[in-house]
This record gives structure tokens, C-alpha cells and sequence, in this order.
């Protein structure tokens, strides 16, 4: 039992054709997903995107004029937001000059700042890229377990445009540069990618720029204030909100929209909880985000996104009080730019949305934000998972399988029907309510006790990668470590089923021979006496619900394992 | 016949492009949503900020710029300048009212999104955004 143990456990160590990694990529998306209703937003983030309306609408092209950027930039800047942050990368000027039509103004860079020149009060956070010439040589991953102890120049200098940099580097106490373009993270978010000051993503430089007015009191100031630069130094598990803030609520029409979130970023238990089973239970058997129904899809991210249309042709008033001290992104969302990223809740966002989320994760769970577990904590973890499954499930798969069993095949069965109730309570497509009650009379004629082992492991673990996720663990390869942990626990059921023991070593094994001295040495790891007082208690209980028996009863078992082919 | 078109032709193509239609027929300046306004130059770019006392109240306004978001004002001063529509409050004529921009679909990428019913708003839960119903036209004789 031992042996097979390892071997599962290096099963889940290894990476056989990426199998692992996706995997795992799949079971944390499945997690987010599910712990998505109990995120509560912060509502203090708000995404502007420049749209194809917003083009059309001003008879402009992409990349938008600075001048049009710079009147954008002041109605944001005339909200007064606590930071604005343009996800716009300033590499090249639009127009090389002396290019231009007689009469056609320049588009000069500094129509984009002058514009908000004499606004003091809001702190502007610029985008900038990472030097691509440290990849591959200097720095392997930007997502180190330790930040690297020297000292290097992070950011490529050319990809602001000197202007911006003049500008910025005058007005540095109200502006600052972001960097952007990571590489070797996955689905992380890297936070500090230096031990300088600045050599910072854009979620915590726009979280350092709210904090820096000193009255703030969310949990991500009040980490900053007392770590420092200690602070965010892991990588960000971003979590997605199933519920758009109260506040986008007067923009948008409804049904656009699911259930929208209350004043104070959350939901009620039970409407978290319903949500939260739904995209469970649903989630198993189709792509809910594929789904009409805005209950199911969750289409709207969990911070309040307007077009810039809306924000520059709308009423004023109103954007000005949606945008009041709050953190602004400004990006783009134009066809033909290829900035989108995959959130496991809401299907592909525009890039800007997945830093908006990062800086709400930041602000709002300060300490407890997502984050891995280290490699070694990680490997104990799944150590310990599949030795409470090993000696677990199987008992409980053998207890349920003897003297009610029929009674234990109804429950099961009745668990599929009332799946497929609920399925289409809940909407799911006649397809997957029909596979749930076709799922469940095949396992009701083919193996009916396993229904209950399945329920009980996955709420174990599901209710585990939930508990994780509160306290700020990163779920790791939960379905692997399901469908690992179901697999050990059929392989080593055996060993509490003596009747069905198989020889070990195999009759046939080419190490055989060498490997069966030492056996008969490692046989009390092989708990003899406990398994052979299980298997007594259990033939009792057997016998004790057989009808009286009409023959003679086979006498007990008696062998040891190792000796019944 | 071909003259004709030939003309017309050339006089669509030495055409300049086109102020965005919009108007201001019977609106007046209101007031600015601030104490400073930005005035720009007639192409959009920012010219200064000048105070919001300068603007001169109840005038009408002079033009306007659809694709800039510009209006042309006057100032107390007898100029004219073009500011942005944003940072004034305007007046409507008489029984007029704004349009609401409402937005009609969500940010992220959904495929074959449609619209659900809904049955029903609650009176006294936050209002949804609803664009109002155009007033019918007057019917023609």
C-alpha cells in the first residue's frame, strides 16, 4: 500500500504531457469560479473603455488622437478620482512630423497632459514595458519564489515617450510608471517585480497611489502602512466577483447585467450560496459562459466598467459622482487589439479589467490575498490529502456497499434525479439534464454505492478549496487531486477486502523474485492486525443482516494478503 | 448629363469634411460644473483654463462640435470660445429633455448574447437605466 501510495503521490508531483498543468489550470478556474459569489468587491475601482462607439462616434480611428485622449483625460480628471491609471502604452508618436496634410493640426504628445496640467488632486499612473532583453538571460520568471537580490533596471526606457517622462519626472510626487509585459508567471499576477521602489505592477502602483493619501482605512492600505515595501511581494491569484457593484447599476440596461451586488460590495449568504452550487453543479456538465441567461454567463465583472462614451456624452453629474475618489482605469477595448484576458467567471475581459480586478483583490482582502503555496508546502498538503483519503474513503465505500446497500443505491439515485431537477430549475440545457438522469441510472445498475463516494469527495474538497481560498491559498490541482485520490482510493481498496486481495508481487513480475524476501519485512506497514479485525467486524455485520442461512456458511477467510492469487 | 455628374463629383470630393451635425437651437448656458473651464481651439486641442465666472449666463449657445463634444459660448467679455459640453451645465428648450446614454452590453466577450425579459422593476430599488421613448413626431397633413 505504501508503494502505491508513492506512486500516486509522484503522479501528482509529475507533469506526463502537461496533463498536470492543465489540470491544474482547469480545477483553479473551476474553483474561482465557484468561490466567485463570496468575493465582495470593494467598489472604489471604476474601468473607462474606449470603444468602437466611442471612435465612431468622434469620426476618429485607432490610435485615438492625443488631443481627443487629453479631453477624455480631463472629464476623468474633472470626477476627481483618487488615481487614474492609462493602460495605453506611449511607445511611438502617432504622426511623424512633417507628414501631415496643409491645415491638419499636429498631433502633438502633450495634447493628452496639458489638458490636466493644473489638476493636482488626482495621482496618474502611467503604463510602461519590461525590458524584453532580460528574458531568457538575467531573469527566467518574474515570479520568483525570492526577489532577485541585485539591483536591475526593469523598465525599457523607450516605451514612454519622452514627454511623458519629462512630465511624469516633474510632477513626481502625483504621477508614477507602472510596468507591464511580465513573462514565466501563468495565470499569475506579480505584484513587485523588484526590490526598488518603483519596479512595481500596475494593481500595486495604483494601490500605493490610493494609499498614499493617509486616511484611507481598506485592509490593502493598512497592509501597506504597516509592511512597506515587505508587502505584496507574492504573486496575485486573481479572484472574480459573480456580482457587478451597485453603482454601474444607473448606467446600464437591464438584463444586460446579472444580479447586481448591494451598496456595500456583498450579497447575502443565501443568494452567495445559490449562486455559488448553480455554477457547480451546472458548471459540471456545460460552459455556463456561453449561456443567454446573465444568472448563469455572469458577463459583468465585479468593478463598474463604462464606455467612454457614456462617460464623455452622458450627464456629467452623474459620471462625476460615480467617479468621485474612486480608482480610474482608462483602456481600450477597440476591434483589432488584441488585449483581452481569460477570467475564469466572466469568459474574456479586456486586458484592463484584469488589473481593475487585481487592484479590488489588493484593496479589499489587504493580508488575505490569493497567493501559492510554496513548492514544498504544496507536495505536504497533497501528501496529507491522499493519506486521509486512502484510509477514509475506502472504508466508507466498503461500509456503504454491505447491508443497506439498496437502501444506499435509492439515496444514490435519488441524488441524480434531484441533479437533474435542479439542472432544469435552474436552466441548464435539455442535453445535461438528460445526461444526469442517464448518468445516474448507469451508475445505479453498474456500481450504485459510488454516487455517495463521489458526493463526499468533492464536497470535501470543494468545501476545501473554498476554506483555502478565504484565507488567501491559492486552490491547487483540485480536480487532479480528485481524480488521483479516487483512483488511489479504488486501487487500495483492496487491502480492506481481503477476499479480493491480489498477490503482490505479482505471480509474473520480472523483479518478483528479488523484491519478495523483502516483502515479508515490510508486512507491518501493511497494518495486518487492524485490516484483519475491520474484516471480522465486518463479516459479523454481515452475517448478522444475512437471512439464515439454508447451507453451511464458507468458513472466514484467513489468509494473509500476499497469499490468496 | 456627364457634365453634370462630373461637376458634382468634383464638388463632393474638393468638399471639406464635414462638422458632426448637431445643434443648438434654443439651448442656453446654464452654468459650468466647475470654478475653472477649459477652453480649446476649434480642432479639439486645449488652449487655458479660464474662471467660470467669465461665461455669460442665459446667452444662447453659438455651435457646436458633435465628434469634439464642444459647444461654442460666449463670455461675459463679448469672445467667443469653444468649451467642453462636459463641464457646462446647459439648457434645453422647453420641454426638452437630455438623452440618457444607457449601456447595452456587458464589456466581456459572450457568444450569441441575447436579451432576457424582465419582469419587473421594484419601485423602490434602485432604478435600472431606461432610455426614454422618443416623443411621437407630429402627424403629417
Amino acid at each position: 500500500m505504501l508503494l502505491i501510495a508513492l506512486a500516486f503521490f509522484c503522479l501528482l508531483l509529475m507533469d506526463p504531457f502537461g496533463i498536470e498543468t492543465a489540470s491544474s489550470s482547469r480545477s483553479e478556474q473551476a474553483a474561482l469560479r465557484i468561490t466567485a459569489p463570496f468575493y465582495r468587491g470593494t467598489g472604489a475601482v471604476v474601468v473607462v473603455l474606449i470603444d468602437d462607439e466611442f471612435l465612431a462616434r468622434a469620426g476618429k480611428g485607432w490610435p485615438l488622437p492625443y488631443a481627443d485622449q487629453g479631453r477624455l483625460l480631463r472629464t476623468l480628471f474633472q470626477g476627481e478620482p483618487a488615481v487614474v491609471f492609462l493602460d495605453i502604452l506611449y511607445r511611438q508618436q502617432h504622426d511623424a512630423r512633417g507628414t501631415l496634410a496643409a491645415g491638419q493640426p499636429a498631433d502633438e504628445p502633450l495634447d493628452l497632459l496639458n489638458p490636466v496640467g493644473t489638476m493636482t488632486g488626482t495621482q496618474l499612473v502611467f503604463a510602461s514595458q519590461l525590458r524584453t532583453d532580460l528574458r531568457g538571460t538575467t531573469l527566467e520568471s518574474l515570479c520568483p519564489d525570492e526577489l532577485p537580490g541585485e539591483t536591475l533596471a526593469l523598465g525599457d526606457e523607450e516605451s514612454l515617450l519622452p514627454e511623458f517622462q519629462a512630465w511624469q519626472s516633474a510632477r513626481a510626487d502625483r504621477s508614477r510608471v507602472a510596468l507591464l509585459g511580465w513573462w514565466g508567471c501563468g495565470d499569475r499576477y506579480p505584484l513587485r517585480l523588484g526590490r526598488e521602489p518603483g519596479q512595481v505592477t500596475p494593481a500595486l502602483a495604483m494601490l500605493e497611489a490610493y494609499c498614499a493619501r493617509g486616511d484611507r482605512r481598506e485592509a490593502g492600505c493598512a497592509l501597506l502602512e504597516a509592511a512597506g515595501q515587505g508587502a505584496f511581494s507574492a504573486p496575485l491569484v486573481v479572484r472574480w466577483g459573480a456580482f457587478p457593484p451597485a453603482e454601474q447599476r444607473p448606467f446600464y440596461t437591464a438584463g444586460v447585467c446579472q444580479t447586481y451586488a448591494e451598496p456595500d460590495g456583498g450579497v447575502s449568504v443565501a443568494q452567495a450560496l445559490g449562486t455559488s452550487i448553480t455554477q457547480l453543479l451546472l458548471g459540471v456538465f456545460e460552459d455556463l459562459r456561453n449561456s443567454p441567461r446573465p444568472g448563469l454567463s455572469l458577463p459583468c465583472p465585479a468593478v463598474s466598467v463604462l464606455p467612454a462614451s457614456l462617460v464623455r456624452h452622458g450627464d456629467p453629474e452623474e459620471v462625476r459622482a460615480l467617479l468621485k475618489d474612486k480608482i480610474v482605469l482608462l483602456g481600450a477595448r477597440v476591434t483589432g487589439i488584441s488585449d483581452w484576458h481569460q477570467s475564469p467567471v466572466h469568459g474574456q475581459v479586456p486586458g484592463v479589467i484584469l488589473h481593475a480586478a487585481a487592484v479590488d483583490n489588493l484593496l479589499g482582502l489587504g493580508p488575505r490575498y490569493a497567493r501559492d503555496l510554496s513548492t514544498g508546502a504544496t507536495a505536504t498538503a497533497a501528501l496529507v490529502l491522499l493519506a486521509i483519503l486512502a484510509f477514509v474513503v475506502p472504508l466508507v465505500w466498503i461500509l456503504l456497499d454491505e447491508p443497506r446497500r439498496r437502501a444506499v443505491s435509492a439515496v444514490g439515485l435519488l441524488c441524480w434525479f434531484a441533479l437533474a431537477g435542479f439542472l432544469s430549475y435552474a436552466g441548464a440545457s435539455p442535453e445535461a439534464v438528460f445526461a444526469a438522469v442517464v448518468v445516474g441510472i448507469a451508475i445505479d445498475l453498474l456500481m450504485p454505492v459510488q454516487t455517495l463516494v463521489y458526493l463526499l469527495v468533492v464536497l470535501l474538497l470543494g468545501g476545501g478549496a473554498a476554506l483555502l481560498m478565504r484565507y488567501g491559498v491559492a486552490p491547487s490541482n483540485w480536480i487532479g487531486m480528485v481524480l488521483v485520490a479516487l483512483a488511489f482510493s479504488a486501487t487500495v481498496k483492496q487491502f480492506y477486502r481481503q477476499e479480493e486481495l491480489k498477490q503482490f508481487p505479482h505471480p509474473v513480475s520480472f523483479l518478483g523474485p528479488a523484491v519478495r524476501p523483502w516483502v515479508d519485512r515490510l508486512d507491518r506497514w501493511h497494518f495486518h492486525g487492524g485490516i484483519a479485525r475491520f474484516t471480522a467486524w465486518r463479516q459479523r455485520r454481515q452475517a448478522a443482516a444475512a437471512p439464515p442461512p439454508v447451507a453451511e456458511p464458507p468458513a472466514p477467510a484467513t489468509s494473509l494478503p500476499g497469499e490468496n492469487p | 448629363m456627364k457634365r453634370l455628374c462630373a461637376v458634382f463629383v468634383a464638388s463632393l470630393m474638393a468638399a471639406p469634411p464635414a462638422m458632426a451635425a448637431c445643434s443648438v437651437e434654443g439651448m442656453t448656458l446654464a452654468g459650468a460644473l466647475g470654478a475653472r473651464v477649459g477652453v480649446f481651439d476649434p480642432a479639439g486641442k486645449f488652449l487655458e483654463e479660464i474662471p467660470s465666472a467669465q461665461l455669460a449666463l442665459g446667452r444662447p449657445l453659438l455651435a457646436c462640435d458633435e465628434s469634439l463634444g464642444l459647444v461654442k459660448v460666449s463670455l461675459v467679455s463679448g469672445d467667443e470660445r469653444w468649451l467642453d459640453r462636459a463641464e457646462l451645465k446647459i439648457a434645453l428648450p422647453a420641454g426638452n429633455q437630455p438623452t440618457k446614454i444607457c449601456v447595452q452590453s456587458s464589456s466581456s466577450r459572450a457568444a450569441d448574447h441575447t436579451e432576457p425579459a424582465v419582469a419587473g422593476i421594484d419601485p423602490k430599488a434602485a432604478r435600472d437605466c431606461v432610455t426614454p421613448t422618443p416623443a411621437p413626431s407630429p402627424a403629417k397633413p
